[in-house]
């Protein structure tokens, strides 16, 4: 390694520039070439500075002056992490892409494979049950037909995905609003720690950089960008995942939302995007088509005489109905399920889950006393078919 | 000419015989008291030389020395202004000092001759009592609190001018006809019948009665916790007699016996969470009981809980373990008796609405801080914990119109009793007399689970990650569950129910 350190350090320096002044980075890389050249030039060259304000130019050397950032590659080394640079192969195609690509990548594990599909899952941090079934679902049958999950880490929907996706024994990559070293949010800690291991934590931000607000939409459009497909799972009205979908559409990707209910907030975003012409993900085969181009989406259209003539229905009626969809509420754990109560009580809570006492009214058996729902309960937990969170079962 | 009468003076919620001593002699004319007294003590001089004036008698101008023996023992109170006057009269002649001998007398006096009520005379009588003393002369408004001691007579007088007539035997004293007793036992508290639904709250609070287990109710604001809690004393088992004059006696020290006679109905106390540690431990140079020994017998209703200082809950840790709180002092350390049912409640989050999305913003780390608040040595010592949920209006509507009488009070009741019944039959000659009482030594004993049981605990133990601590609180619930259900052998669906109401730590972050 001895003989790029200092060209190592060198992008360093450029990475640091990139962290407060991205724009004008990229300006003086134009002019000069690359970062080497940069880091060489800058002392003389002070005419090719024209571009920058003059902040940015006593920013600029003074920073110069500081000399090469070693403590910074110091950390870098020691904390096993690893950096790819836009100069370098090794810089993610998809990445290369977008308008305002990073300068510099830090992550941890292994960069995600150029030639395979990847899909985002993203949603609400506060997400419902609902939402953490479909979040879990997509992860881990994506997973199971070798599609790796990106994501944003975060708490809710974000990890969640990522965790089943992983669970599943697919990669996963994480994009963090952090530094690649910095664990944010704390209680995902073992989610990191597993895709440092399968898969990457990834960030753009200088080791150490704490979670600050303004990183997180950054951070949002790498995680659009390093996919193929931008799924929703569940958003608010106004929720910061509409920043990640913007990029997505402006990078040109795909985007897909999970239809919600009516009246569940948490769903009002995914099904305004669904109207406004995202692709609506009922089910993981649509998802793999839209990933193959050739989804079936806006191909239900009223038959009007053009079409007729152009021989296009009867096939357009064919793709409206995949010939096989795995239905999330699979028909495999129905076994589980035997007995009058243990029906009733999987039929409420697939509609919504409750506490024990919405259960018992709900159920509106007279004859049964609450004790007996309550060892029932307590009996489907420890089979694992029911999850209790602060005192409200949820289907596993 | 030396003359004496007896008084009490109060130590934690006992009472020491205090004799008053008068004498009076040539020399100047003044009168001065010794023996150890407080300020309103002292201040009994004035009180009984301006009341005894108005009274019509004239003091001589001799010299007056009062003392108040033992002398050792400081004195507060202001029960000793009516036995100085007493001894006072006899002494100067009023009527024979052989008049005071076996002679009880505590009050207040006003500077008009009035007699006025005193804190504490329940256990003052008793100690009379035991002293072998015959008679109680007390202020009128407390002669029934007296009453309520059998077997040494009581006379109440409402002046100073009354207590002298009968002293000289000129009126028959105890003329005022005994009033019926105040019956407080059925139909005053409120009825679980009224909150309707929550069966799932109603069944934990019967378990909890029927075990003596201490319960945390985690329930939305308006759900009706402080209802349920306040239900909670009228299906506990009747007080007995002797438990009714324990009880009796804090009120009585505390001055809070209103209208006297003996408290009949378990007591309910719900101090706000701003209470101090001295407003619940009790204190005081010479120290009153506090709010935590006015739950005595009863149930201590702790709402919101988590706004409780943190000295103030942990104030409740030796209480919950002694049944008693001891409160030390230089002279002497005192004993306050409370032994009660803890019921905490809180809600799930900080906006309450945990664990709903759809309306509770509180993030993971919000909700963890928030009952993170409450410390393990306090939850240790809580069996049980329970949901509660807001009911719907529909739900409440429709059971307005079927009232269920198996969650009324009275076959609640009727059910703890019979639950209770089976522990003394189990407990007999045993220190514990409750469920929630077993070490985990009694556990072994009393808790037997059959091999298929113990597999299954075995599973469970391992499924919910269970520490060994709640384990045994699991196999003392289900124990109850089983007394409740009339059950001898612990089985499977008492466990399961019993698993339900592990503790919150288990729940929300175990």
């Amino acid at each position: 390694m001895e003989y790029n350190m200092e060209q190592q350090l060198k992008r360093l320096f450029a990475a640091q520039l990139a962290e407060v002044m991205p724009a004008a980075l990229r300006q003086l890389l134009a002019v000069f070439g690359d970062s080497e050249r940069l880091w060489d030039g800058i002392p003389e060259r002070t005419d090719v500075l024209d571009c920058l304000t003059e902040e940015q130019k006593n920013e600029l050397c003074l920073a110069r002056k500081r000399g090469l950032p070693l403590s910074l590659g110091e950390q870098i080394e020691k904390g096993r992490i690893r950096t790819v640079c836009i100069e370098e192969e090794a810089y993610p195609q998809r990445l290369r892409m977008i308008r305002d690509a990073p300068f510099m990548l830090f992550y941890k594990g292994e960069l995600p494979e150029e030639d395979r599909p990847v899909v985002a899952v993203v949603g609400a941090r506060h997400c419902s049950d609902y939402g953490r079934r479909a979040a879990e679902f997509f992860g881990r049958e994506l997973a199971s037909v070798g599609v790796p999950v990106v994501s944003g880490m975060a708490m809710g929907i974000d990890g969640l995905a990522q965790a089943a996706c992983l669970q599943a024994g697919e990669k996963s990559y994480g994009v963090l609003g952090c530094g690649v070293d910095v664990v944010y949010p704390p209680s995902n800690r073992q989610l990191y720690r597993e895709l440092t291991e399968h898969g990457c934590v990834i960030s753009e931000f200088l080791p150490g950089s704490g979670a600050l607000p303004f990183r997180f939409p950054l951070r949002n459009r790498l995680i659009s960008a390093l996919s193929d497909l931008l799924l929703v799972v569940e958003a608010r009205e106004k929720s910061g995942t509409f920043i990640t979908v913007d990029y997505a559409l402006e990078q040109g990707r795909e985007v897909y939302a999970v239809p919600g209910r009516v009246e569940d907030k948490l769903s009002f975003g995914c099904n305004r995007l669904i109207a406004q012409g995202a692709g609506a993900a009922y089910c993981v085969e649509e998802i793999l088509l839209a990933l193959k181009g050739e989804s079936s989406r806006g191909s239900l259209r009223p038959a009007t005489g053009e079409e007729e003539e152009d021989g296009q229905p009867p096939e357009a009626a064919a793709k409206v109905l995949p010939r096989k969809v795995s239905c999330p509420a699979g028909a495999a754990e129905d076994a589980c399920w035997q007995g009058e109560l243990r029906h009733a009580i999987r039929k409420l809570l697939l509609d919504a889950p409750g506490t024990a006492q919405e259960i018992y009214a709900r159920l509106g058996k007279p004859k049964l006393a609450i004790q007996e729902l309550l060892s029932e309960l307590m009996q489907l937990q420890i089979e694992g078919l029911l999850l209790c969170r602060g005192g409200r079962y949820e289907l596993q | 000419m030396v003359i004496s009468v007896s008084t009490g003076v109060l130590c934690g919620i006992e009472s020491r015989t205090v004799t008053v001593e008068v004498d009076v002699s040539s020399g100047l004319p003044q009168m001065e008291m010794v023996g150890s007294l407080s300020g309103e003590v002292r201040e009994a001089q004035l009180r009984v030389r301006v009341a005894l004036k108005n009274a019509g008698v004239s003091i001589p101008p001799q010299r007056i020395t009062v003392n108040l023996a033992p002398a050792s023992l400081h004195k507060e109170g202001t029960q000793y202004d009516l036995p100085i006057a007493a001894a006072l009269l006899a002494a100067l002649g009023y009527f024979p000092k052989e008049r005071l001998e076996g002679v009880f007398i505590a009050g207040e006096l006003g500077l008009d001759g009035e007699v006025k009520p005193v804190c504490g005379v329940l256990p003052m009588v008793l100690e009379a009592r035991r002293m072998g003393l015959k008679e109680c002369i007390l202020p009128k408004a407390n002669a029934r609190e007296g009453r309520v001691v059998s077997g040494i007579d009581i006379v109440g007088s409402g002046s100073l001018d009354e207590m002298l007539a009968y002293l000289r035997g000129e009126s028959s004293g105890s003329v005022e006809p005994e009033e019926e007793e105040r019956k407080g036992e059925e139909g005053a508290s409120e009825d679980f019948a009224d909150l309707y639904g929550q069966e799932g709250v109603k069944r934990a609070m019967e378990i909890a009665a029927a075990g003596f287990h201490n319960l945390l109710m985690i329930a939305p604001p308006g759900a009706g916790k402080t209802m349920a809690a306040r239900r909670l004393p009228g299906i506990l088992p009747p007080i007995t007699e002797e438990e009714a004059l324990e009880v009796s006696k804090i009120y009585s020290v505390a001055g809070l016996l209103e209208g006297g006679g003996l408290i009949r109905e378990r007591p309910f106390v719900a101090p706000h969470h701003s209470a101090t540690v001295q407003a619940l431990a009790g204190g005081g140079k010479s120290p009153h009981p506090g709010l935590i020994s006015r739950a005595h017998k009863g149930v201590l209703f702790l709402d919101e809980v988590v706004h409780f200082s943190s000295a103030a809950l942990e104030v409740l840790r030796q209480p919950l373990e002694d049944k008693k709180v001891m409160i030390a002092r230089a002279s002497a350390s005192y004993e306050f008796p409370a032994e009660f049912m803890l019921v905490a409640a809180l809600n799930p989050c900080p906006c309450g609405n945990y664990p709903d999305p759809q309306r509770c913003r509180c993030s993971q780390e919000q909700v963890r801080r928030y009952l993170g608040r409450l410390s393990g040595p306090l939850l240790d010592r809580i069996d049980m914990c329970v949901e509660m949920g807001r009911i719907s209006l529909q739900e409440y509507r429709r059971r307005g119109q079927s009232k269920k009488a198996e969650y009324g009070s009275a076959a609640m009741r009727e059910r703890v009793l019979k639950a209770r019944a089976r522990q003394e039959e189990r407990f007999a000659g045993e220190e514990i007399r409750f469920n929630a009482q077993m070490g985990v030594k009694e556990i072994g004993r009393f808790v037997m689970l059959g091999e298929r049981e113990q597999s299954y605990m075995d599973t469970v133990y391992e499924s919910l990650h269970l520490s060994l601590r709640s384990y045994h609180r699991v196999l003392k619930l289900a124990r109850t569950i089983a007394d409740l259900d009339g059950i001898e052998e612990v089985g499977r669906s008492q466990l399961q129910e019993a698993l339900c109401y592990r503790s919150v730590e288990d729940r929300y972050w175990g």
